[in-house]
């Protein structure tokens, strides 16, 4: 016999395989007579087909989180259980073994300037009394003034977006307090907006936005962590932490953008 | 502590299974995709981080409605407003999704912030998910008189619904 409504949760239940033998046999006899719960679970379907087709398990943040943990020499015999990839394997090795040594050598000034003054990723507009402004870090910025990001990615699938004040605070803006995570998954391509604005509250002094393009998700503990280490007592003045920052960021798979601002 | 390689398959298994269930309860609560995306991967890592007490309950659907609810409620409680969007904010139709998420943010905000979790929970798997007293029994694992309980005190002191 037909339902007035759907029977909502046996259905979700039946279509996560958690109800028992019995109540499963119990629900395919019903949905052969019931349009209503059938129509229902077609739904749960079609949603489950739509949204696994947008977000497969590849796009979610856990994923790979178990192989992660993996000791390392079973991830590296995997690696190299692929005998036509063993070139490249070998010079990723060989980079992976230079790249502390090439770290540890003294830079002449020059390059360093280069690489701190390296491309824009980022880059914003602001909003004040209504109007809607260029951003550049000669303005100088009041409480309420609202900030847009817009960041450009090419090939990472992750940002995540802190700003450092001059107390050493440091604000996560997504996916939320709540979260363990600090990064969301981003499109790629050039000047696209970051899903939220930023209203500046009243402390005075300068506030560094930083960017950091991953790709793979990053927890706010590792971003704490990573900048502890550049957090000195007292704080070291913002030109000095924006170069540390982009001098050494996160990890070697990931790259740092960042914007200095004043606020009066 | 070493996890090893078939709990990845297994983590693949129940999200294929259970995170368009997920997805779909938090873009009711909070109308957009992308939020509602973060949300459910917010919720399956707790799930991972939490998988072998669930797993011995046995009751996974439950425990992601549970934490699920949870979650969105708090976050809609601590959204301070609305992203600075020019599209969104120079059409005519497309206001709706906002007002919309500004709407289900009041009922939290003035309804829900006075209440402990397990009246929050039973209210919402009331009103909005539209459940019977039965199926908040089976999902929260309370006796459906504890559920009128909670539901008579919320009606008395909101005031917002006829008794029944």
């Amino acid at each position: 016999m037909a339902c007035e409504k759907p029977r909502q949760l046996d259905l979700e239940l039946f279509f996560a395989g958690e109800l028992d033998t019995a109540g499963s046999g119990e629900m395919e006899s019903h949905l052969e007579e019931c349009p209503v719960c059938s129509g229902y679970l077609e739904e749960l379907q079609a949603n489950k087909n739509a949204f696994l087709s947008r977000h497969p398990y590849s796009s979610f943040a856990g994923a790979g989180a178990a192989q992660e943990e993996e000791p390392w020499y079973d991830r590296l015999w995997g690696l190299f259980m692929k005998p036509a990839l063993i070139p490249v394997y070998a010079l990723l090795v060989l980079a992976v073994c230079l790249i502390p040594y090439l770290a540890s050598i003294d830079k002449p000034e020059q390059e360093k300037e280069i690489i701190y003054k390296g491309k824009t990723d980022i880059s914003f507009i602001y909003r004040r009394d209504g109007k809607v402004y260029d951003g550049s870090p000669d303005i100088s910025f009041l409480e309420n003034d609202e900030i847009q990001i817009f960041y450009t990615s090419t090939r990472y699938r992750y940002m995540t977006l802190i700003s450092v004040d001059r107390k050493g605070q440091v604000s996560f803006y997504q996916p939320g307090p709540d979260s363990l995570l600090g990064s969301i998954e981003i499109n790629m391509g050039a000047k696209l907006a970051y899903p939220r604005s930023i209203i500046l509250d009243d402390t005075k002094g300068w506030e560094l936005f930083t960017a950091i393009f991953s790709n793979k998700p990053v927890k706010k503990q590792e971003v704490d962590s990573w900048l502890k280490n550049k957090k000195n007592t007292p704080m070291p003045d913002p030109v000095s932490l924006e170069h540390e920052l982009n001098r050494e960021p996160l990890s070697k798979e990931s790259k740092v953008a960042t914007i200095l601002i004043t606020k009066g | 502590m070493m996890i090893k390689r078939e709990s990845e398959q297994e983590i693949k298994e129940i999200y294929e299974k259970y995170a368009s269930l997920v997805h779909r309860r938090c873009l009711s609560f909070l109308k957009s995709e992308d939020e509602a995306w973060d949300a459910t991967q917010e919720v399956f890592m707790r799930l991972i981080d939490s998988l072998p007490a669930i797993k011995k309950k046995g009751a996974i659907l439950s425990w992601l409605y549970k934490t699920s609810t949870n979650y969105c409620i708090s976050l809609l409680r601590k959204k301070t407003g609305i992203a600075f969007d020019e599209e969104l904010h120079s059409g005519d139709g497309c206001l709706a999704a906002q007002d919309k998420a500004l709407i289900i943010k009041d009922v939290v905000e003035r309804l829900l912030r006075p209440w402990d979790r397990k009246t929050q929970e039973i209210v919402v798997y009331t009103y909005i998910d539209g459940y019977n007293q039965s199926e908040i029994s089976r999902l929260m694992g309370i006796g459906e008189s504890t559920i009128r309980r909670h539901l008579t005190r919320f009606r008395q002191k909101s005031g917002q619904f006829k008794d029944e």
